[in-house]
């Protein structure tokens, strides 16, 4: 053994696969090495060393350092005890030249384990090529060397940023965001951000548009409106007339078609001929009208066509007994159902009332579509603004225009604001958002808007909210969905959550990207390790332990493992997610508090009307009603 | 509207006044921003002449007005 090379740490004496066991030798005694003046610490898990041999370098992970690495077989007393590291090997790099994953060789016994320096780091992960990365952050280990991820794989091939609360997931995502908008780098970058509780917004604040269910004109916000037209049929269904069974629903959709058609013929629409109109075809029809269709093919009563044959009948109206006109024959678009008269059985034949012909037994999920149709909750799907359909199907606006206003916008990013929006009905929303999005790209694909030409990340916010194991709703069909195809057509996916064991495993294991934060619920962990396409599941030991801020990043996207300390995006572009602060900082006597509320300062004047009033209105942005008369200065 | 930036305060990193709607509006230096309501011209007046803005905010508006975040 070449002694004074400082770089030496050890000598491999057991091989089992990709594991290596390296005992140390007797002089790196510190566990502190020096090399070209940088001190090294030896033996760190998650730091890497280097096995040379012959014209390669062997490259690999240390996953364990003591007598747990020891191999297992009566060993003599050493003289500084168990002095054993245990290594993955995770790659080969010729010398001096550029390093890759898999290994075509394996060492032996007794070849010698060098420490990994800056400069054998630098090769590592260092870009390929330089279009290809952004760095996100720097090397924990070496604050000199950038943290460089591939954006190719990290767009299309999906990704996760999983952590605790307050282990900086959102900064994080803030942070690769500013990084992928560059305007000077990628001024063609496109990102859709689902917000769920509304923190990106003023973060992102240069560079996206907001839209919101119940938009903010003073922010320039724009409106949020999900057409129920551009759903699947099935989708429809589920949102509208939830619990149809398959044999009910072929009658709905044969009306639905026979709308569409109608609605095709008044306004002829590039793309789709009468002939080619399928359930699914998305083309505006009047939803109120099927409602109206179905509500009357339900409830409607006959009596007998006075005058007509016996098979003829007539709607069994209420009738006003002092015109004779019926009290309230219905409307669609106001959603008012006609008035029948009750079954009568009895009585002489022109005066008995019968149910009508054919209903499909659905009564009870026609009348929850006419409380969703007048729910204001449900006005962005059900009454979209300039693209809901009048009774003819015809709409002021088609959805090229809500398309570009998503995702063809002057802004790099678009920020979805979903935190006005009810829980019961975020799933659903989510759900047809994603599938309107994909189909758009998908059969765009040779177009230069479409994903394969301009490819679009998705970043989904507080994913386990809609992507629960149990939760089989529509979001979670649209996100299977683009995780198993999305790359192939240029739709990536960020999966954010705190909770990922929470997260359907499908979708987190088609994520070919971790970034691990802080993880300290040992199933959340268990969840990711499993999910993590990766050998190096040793490294997901240190999750427990990382800093605010630090990350682990493993997957398609890094050449290695890396532990990352992600850099913040200055502070006025940090996203709002901060807590609220129960004690503030500061002092009433000296400078005063860094916030304006806390237990600590004295009580605000109580406004519970204040409360009350947003409650209702379902919306946080507060206008202040004026006192009228002014306020006697106070003080 | 007359905004002022109060880099000397250890807190408060600006605040304006808009007097048609009587709104005094504060932002702090973590990035939080307010508008306190009813807010008098005198008020303000007092406020461009404390010492110390953030302790004229915590002793003589805190408490006094209501306010919400922007």
């Amino acid at each position: 053994m070449a002694a004074g090379d400082p770089t030496l740490i050890g000598t491999v004496q057991d091989v089992n696969g990709a594991t290596v066991r390296v005992e140390m030798t007797g002089e790196t005694v510190t566990s502190l090495s020096f090399v070209n003046g940088e001190a090294y610490r030896v033996g760190q898990i998650g730091s890497f060393v280097r096995i040379p041999l012959g014209f390669v370098d062997l490259y690999g992970v240390v996953t364990q350092v003591g007598a747990g690495a020891a191999p297992e077989r009566g060993e003599q007393e050493l003289p500084y005890g168990n002095r054993w590291l245990q290594v993955q090997l995770v790659g080969e790099g010729t010398r001096g030249g550029r390093f890759e994953r898999g290994v075509s060789q394996h060492p032996t016994i007794e070849d010698r384990v060098h420490i990994v320096t800056e400069k054998d780091l630098r090769a590592i992960y260092g870009p390929g090529e330089p279009n290809d990365f952004v760095a996100v952050g720097h090397l924990a280990s070496a604050e000199s060397i950038p943290s460089l991820v591939n954006i190719n794989k990290l767009v299309t091939r999906h990704s996760a940023v999983v952590g605790t609360t307050g282990s900086g997931k959102s900064t994080t995502v803030a942070g690769l965001l500013t990084a992928l908008s560059d305007p000077t780098r990628y001024p063609s970058s496109r990102v859709l951000v689902l917000d769920i509780h509304g923190e990106y917004a003023t973060a992102l604040k240069d560079r996206s548009t907001v839209f919101r269910v119940n938009p903010d004109a003073t922010k320039q916000e724009q409106p949020l409106n999900i057409p129920f037209w551009a759903l699947s049929f099935d989708e429809m269904l589920k949102v509208g007339l939830d619990g149809i069974d398959g044999q009910k629903a072929s009658p709905i959709a044969d009306i639905i078609v026979e709308l569409k058609r109608e609605a095709l013929a008044k306004c002829p629409r590039d793309g789709v001929e009468s002939e080619n109109v399928t359930v699914d075809t998305p083309i505006p029809f009047s939803i109120h009208k099927l409602w109206f269709e179905l509500h009357k093919k339900e409830n409607s009563t006959v009596v007998p066509n006075p005058g007509g044959g016996a098979e003829e009948v007539e709607p069994a109206y209420v009738l006003d007994p002092a015109t004779g006109n019926p009290v309230q024959v219905g409307d669609a678009m106001s959603v008012t159902p006609p008035r029948y008269r009750t079954v009568k059985t009895t009585g002489p034949a022109p005066e008995r009332v019968n149910y009508g012909p054919n209903p499909l037994g659905i009564r009870q999920q026609v009348a929850g579509l006419a409380s969703k149709l007048r729910d204001p909750r449900f006005g962005f799907l059900f009454r979209p603004g300039d693209w809901l359909p009048d009774i003819e199907g015809k709409t002021s606006k088609d959805l090229d225009l809500l398309l570009e206003g998503w995702i063809g916008g002057t802004s790099p990013i678009t920020i979805l604001d979903l935190s006005g929006v009810p829980s019961s009905v975020l799933n659903d929303l989510i759900g047809a958002l994603l599938r309107v999005l994909y189909d758009a790209l998908f059969w765009a694909r040779k177009l230069p808007d479409g994903g394969r030409e301009r490819p679009l990340l998705m970043v989904l916010e507080e994913a386990h909210a809609y992507l629960n194991k149990e939760n089989s709703g529509t979001a979670a069909r649209a996100v299977k969905r683009i995780a198993k195809e999305g790359r192939k057509y240029g739709v990536g996916m960020m999966v954010v959550s705190q909770r990922p064991s929470e997260i359907d495993s499908t979708i987190l294991s088609q994520c070919g990207t971790i970034f691990a934060m802080r993880l300290t619920n040992d199933t959340d962990r268990g969840h990711v390790v499993s999910a993590a396409s990766d050998n190096l599941k040793g490294l997901f030991e240190m999750l427990p332990v990382l800093r605010t801020g630090e990350a682990i990043i493993v997957g398609e996207a890094v050449s290695l493992p890396v532990r990352t300390l992600i850099e913040p995006p200055a502070k006025d572009r940090r996203p709002d997610s901060v807590d609220p602060k129960v004690a503030v900082r500061g002092n009433a006597q000296k400078d005063g508090f860094e916030g304006p509320g806390g237990w600590n300062q004295i009580r605000d004047k109580s406004d519970y009307t204040a409360v009350v009033r947003q409650w209702r209105k379902q919306n946080p942005k507060y206008e202040h009603k004026p006192q009228q008369a002014p306020n006697p200065a106070q003080n | 509207m007359e905004w002022i930036n109060t880099p000397e305060s250890s807190n408060i990193a600006g605040f304006g006044y808009n007097e048609s709607i009587r709104i005094l509006t504060v932002e702090f230096k973590n990035g939080g921003r307010y508008e306190y309501f009813d807010v008098s011209m005198d008020v303000f007046n007092a406020m461009k002449a404390a010492s110390s803005k953030g302790q004229f905010l915590a002793q003589s508006i805190k408490g006094q007005f209501r306010y919400a975040r922007v």
